[in-house]
C-alpha cells in the first residue's frame, strides 16, 4: 500500500544550506514559492510572497524569529504564528521535515 | 487605442485605455485606477502583473524590478507597453487611487545652481501648475531616454507652474549624462505627482528626516511646508542629513537659515560619514549640529528621544537603496519606531 502522506513530502533543500537567519526561496513542483527560514535551530516554511501586495519576502528581514516585509513592514513572528506590527492578514506556512541531512516540506500552506 | 483590463485578486475588474507607447503603469494611474507601484521606473517590483490574453512590448527587459517576477506570464506594468488589447491579473488588491490625481504634463528643465561637482538644481516649468503635495515626485521623460526618472519636487509651491529639482550625477547614468553635460533647455514631459512620503502639516506631528545625500530633495519640500505652515506647537522636528564629506558638502545655507527661520522647532543635524567638519564650516553654520558617522547611527539618539516627545512624530527616510534599508532597518527592528509611523522613499 502505498503511504499517501509519505508521498505528500517533496525535497525541498539540503539542511546545511540553512543557518539561522538565513532565508532561501525554493519553488516547488507545484509552482508554489516557499520561503525557508532559518529560526532558533529550526527550519520555518512560510509562503514567500507577502500576503499585502505580494512583494517577494525573500527581499525582507529576518531576526530571531521576526520577518518583516520591506514595503510596508508588515510583521509576523514565524515561530507563533502571531501578526506584529501593522499587519493585517497571517502569513501562510507549510509543513517541515528534516530527514537524513535533508529539508521535506508538505506542499499544502495553511495560515500560521 | 487599446483596451486594458486588470483583474486583482478580490476578482474586481478595472478598465482603461493605453496606447502602444505609453507605460501600462502610467496610463492606468493617470486614469486613476488604483495600480499598486513604488518607483515607476523598473526598479522596486511592485508593479507586478500577469499577461492573461493579448501581447505586451517589454521596454526594458532588463529591469531590476524584474526579479519579483518568477511565474510564467508576469511582467512590469511600468515597462510594459500594450500591442493590443489586454488582460492582466494582480495577485495584490488595487491601492486607492492616487491623491491628488496625477497628470500627464510638459515642462521645459532648465539648470538653476550648480551646487557641487555632483549637485545641481533645475528648475522644470511646467505647462500648467498641478497640485501637489510636500514629499511627492514626478517621473520625468527625456528626449531621447528611455524610461522616464523619478525625481522628487523640493519645494512646496503647488500653485506655481514649476518644479525644483535637486538632482545628483549618477556615474555612467543616461539622465545624468543629458541633464548635466548638455547647457541646452530640455523639453521633458513629466507625469506627477506620485509618492506616498507626505508631510501633512494637519496631522499636528513633529517630523524626524533621515537623508542621505540626494535623499535630501524631498525633505525640503516638507520643510519649505513645515516653515510656511507649521505644525503649530507639536515639539521640535529633526533633519539627519547624512553626507560623505565636507567637500561634498551642499545647501548646509539653506538648512542653517531654515533653523534660523523656525524658531527652536527644527534641529538640523549634518552627518560626515568619511571625514570631521572643520571648525571654520562649523562657524559658517552655526545652527548646524555637525557629526561623524552614518545617518541611521547618528539618528539612533535622536529617534529615541523624539519618540518619547508628547507628540509621536512621523519619520521620513529618503536615499540610496542600501542607506534607506539600513536606516529601515534599525529604526524598525531596534528602536521599535512603529511600522505606521514611518514613509519613505528609495532613490533607486
Ligand atoms: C521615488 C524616487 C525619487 C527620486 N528622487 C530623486 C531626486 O530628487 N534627485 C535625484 O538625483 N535622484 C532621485 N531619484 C533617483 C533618480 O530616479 C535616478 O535614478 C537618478 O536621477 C539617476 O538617473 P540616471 O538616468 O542618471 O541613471 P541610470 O542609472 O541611467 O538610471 C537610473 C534609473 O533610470 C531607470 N532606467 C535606467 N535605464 C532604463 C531603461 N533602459 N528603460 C527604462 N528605465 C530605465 C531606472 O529606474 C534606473 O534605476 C529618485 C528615485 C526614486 C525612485
Ligand atoms: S507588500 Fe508586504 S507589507 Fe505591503
Ligand atoms: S513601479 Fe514598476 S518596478 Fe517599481
Amino acid at each position: 500500500m502505498t503511504d499517501l502522506v509519505e508521498q505528500d513530502w517533496v525535497p525541498a533543500c539540503a539542511r546545511s544550506e540553512i543557518s539561522d537567519g538565513d532565508k532561501l526561496e525554493v519553488e516547488l513542483p507545484n509552482g508554489d514559492f516557499v520561503l525557508l527560514l532559518g529560526v532558533n535551530g529550526k527550519v520555518i516554511a512560510v509562503c514567500a510572497d507577502c500576503p499585502h501586495q505580494d512583494t517577494p519576502l525573500a527581499e525582507g528581514s529576518l531576526i530571531g524569529s521576526v520577518l518583516t516585509c520591506p514595503v510596508h513592514f508588515w510583521q509576523w513572528d514565524v515561530e507563533s504564528g502571531e501578526m506584529l506590527g501593522p499587519a493585517e492578514l497571517p502569513l501562510p506556512s507549510y509543513d517541515v521535515r528534516e530527514d537524513a541531512g535533508q529539508v521535506f516540506i508538505r506542499p499544502h500552506s495553511v495560515a500560521l | 487605442m487599446n483596451k486594458i483590463v486588470v483583474t486583482d485578486r478580490t476578482g474586481e475588474s478595472q478598465r482603461f485605455d493605453a496606447s502602444d507607447k505609453m507605460r501600462i503603469l502610467h496610463a492606468g494611474l493617470l486614469a486613476g485606477v488604483g495600480l499598486p507601484h513604488e518607483c515607476g521606473t523598473g526598479t522596486c517590483g511592485m508593479c507586478k502583473a500577469k499577461l492573461e490574453t493579448g501581447e505586451i512590448a517589454d521596454l526594458w527587459p532588463e529591469a531590476p524590478g524584474r526579479r519579483s517576477c518568477r511565474r510564467p506570464g508576469e511582467v512590469l506594468l511600468c515597462q510594459s507597453a500594450a500591442v493590443n488589447d489586454v488582460s492582466l491579473s494582480l495577485r495584490s488588491a488595487f491601492s486607492p487611487p492616487l491623491r491628488p490625481a496625477c497628470e500627464r504634463v510638459k515642462g521645459r528643465l532648465t539648470l538653476e545652481e550648480t551646487l557641487t561637482d555632483d549637485v545641481a538644481l533645475f528648475r522644470c516649468t511646467l505647462e500648467r501648475p498641478l497640485v501637489y503635495e510636500a514629499g511627492q515626485f514626478a517621473l520625468v521623460g527625456l528626449p531621447d531616454l528611455s524610461g522616464p526618472r523619478a525625481w522628487s519636487m523640493i519645494d512646496y509651491t503647488p500653485g506655481a507652474a514649476h518644479f525644483d529639482f535637486l538632482l545628483r550625477r549618477a556615474p555612467g547614468g543616461g539622465a545624468s549624462a543629458i541633464v548635466f553635460d548638455t547647457s541646452d533647455e530640455l523639453d521633458v514631459e513629466l507625469i506627477a505627482p506620485l509618492g506616498q512620503a507626505i508631510f501633512d502639516p494637519d496631522e499636528g506631528r513633529p517630523f524626524v528626516a533621515i537623508a542621505g545625500g540626494s535623499g535630501i530633495a524631498g525633505m525640503l519640500a516638507i520643510l519649505a511646508r513645515a516653515e510656511a505652515e507649521g505644525p503649530v506647537n507639536a515639539g521640535t522636528s529633526h533633519i539627519v542629513f547624512g553626507l560623505r564629506d565636507p567637500d561634498s558638502a551642499y545647501l548646509l545655507d539653506r538648512l542653517d537659515a531654515a533653523v534660523s527661520q523656525m524658531n527652536g522647532a527644527l534641529r538640523v543635524t549634518v552627518a560626515f560619514s568619511d571625514a570631521p567638519a572643520s571648525a571654520l564650516l562649523q562657524q559658517a553654520h552655526a545652527n548646524l549640529i555637525f557629526t561623524e558617522g552614518l545617518a541611521h547611527d547618528v539618528a539612533a539618539p535622536i529617534v529615541e528621544q523624539a519618540k518619547h516627545g508628547d507628540v509621536k512624530p512621523v519619520y521620513f527616510v529618503a536615499g540610496p537603496p542600501a542607506m534607506v534599508d539600513a536606516t529601515l532597518q534599525h529604526l524598525l527592528t531596534v528602536l521599535n519606531v512603529a511600522a505606521e509611523d514611518v514613509r519613505y522613499d528609495r532613490f533607486g
